[in-house]
């Protein structure tokens, strides 16, 4: 577990370090889309729709908006993972 | 590389008629998708045990972090790393499925990157292919497990998968309603290619490193949780 909250922690660092790199220019299908010019507003526009949420400063936006996101997809993985059922650990059998 | 919902539309808004190209992928990919997600959870929750969920957490967040470190290309367009053969050659390629596809969905849900209604697709060309190239690289490795031949053959299937991943994704929104009057696949599938091709040797490059070298690193059979490293060096696939 304590190996889990430092690469965890060292992500997030790295994240934050390299976010204001990140580029703002569209993706591929962004910039076809705008070139087709025939897309339509999406039902759901999600909870933090372009990784912001509501601060003025967009490299404080989208970073927080990145950190819930690790958290939640942390969060999701070991609901994930507390399906799994084998109770052996895989290959152990071969742990030399 | 994630298709939005307002792209791929089933019902026209205007004269509220069946968009058949549109519905078509939708529910082609979704139909493709399914049960490979399907076989992926069912295997995966045999074969590991839930303290594998922390590794599995720590893959999925990096994938979501990579993912939105985008990087500019020619004609100002970004990429981002598509994560899946480095996740699949950790995890596995079951396992890397789920995990990919938990990092797509939340995406989708939570921030609107990817479409919902698109998810079937996005998780095919990104999830699907992705831990698929797992079989590519252990095909042309062989017994190779370290070297110059275990690196051409991460970087062979990380830059196919990409390629693919990019003609897929071509096809998907060019055969669309939204493109039928802008060029179509003739347009999409080598914007998406130019486009990925470049991020496609930055990642088979990096993940081609990233592999060999956790492959010399790390002392044989010791760790029981990267399934997929263990594979590649000779044992089951997971």
């Amino acid at each position: 577990m304590k190996k889990l909250i430092l690469i965890v922690a060292a992500l997030m660092v790295a994240f934050a370090v390299l976010l204001p790199l990140a580029s703002r220019t569209p993706d591929g299908i962004q910039e076809l889309t705008k070139e087709s010019g025939n897309q339509q507003r999406p039902a759901w526009n999600g909870l933090m729709a372009n990784y912001s949420i509501a601060f003025s400063d967009p490299y404080v936006s989208t970073l927080v908006a990145g950190l819930l996101g690790v958290g939640i997809v942390l969060i999701a993985s070991f609901a994930l993972g507390a399906t799994f059922s084998q109770k052996k650990k895989p290959q152990s059998a071969n742990k030399s | 590389m994630h298709i939005p919902d307002g792209l791929l539309i089933p019902i026209n808004p205007t004269t509220h008629a069946l968009n058949i190209p549109d519905t078509a992928v939708l529910i082609g990919t979704w139909a493709i998708t399914v049960p490979f997600l399907v076989y992926a959870w069912k295997k995966t929750k045999s074969t590991y045990s839930s303290s594998f969920a922390s590794t599995l957490a720590i893959l999925s967040a990096l994938v979501f972090v990579m993912q939105m470190l985008t990087f500019p290309v020619a004609g100002g367009t970004s990429v981002h790393i598509l994560g899946g053969t480095l996740v699949a050659i950790i995890l596995g390629p079951w396992a890397g499925m789920l995990s990919m596809t938990l990092v797509l969905g939340m995406q989708a849900v939570f921030f609107a990157d990817g479409g919902l209604l698109a998810f079937g697709a996005n998780a095919l060309n990104m999830a699907v292919i992705g831990s698929l190239s797992f079989f590519l690289v252990k095909l042309l490795a062989g017994n190779s497990h370290s070297g110059k031949r275990f690196f051409a053959s991460v970087f062979a299937a990380t830059f196919g998968a990409a390629v693919l991943t990019a003609v897929l994704t071509g096809v998907e929104i060019g055969v669309s309603q939204a493109f039928a009057n802008s060029g179509g696949v003739a347009l999409t599938v080598p914007t998406m290619l130019g486009v990925y091709g470049v991020e496609g040797l930055v990642e088979a490059t990096l993940t081609g490193f990233v592999a060999t070298g956790l492959m010399v690193a790390l002392p044989r059979f010791q760790h029981t949780v990267l399934a997929g490293i263990n594979a590649l060096r000779g044992k089951d696939i997971p």
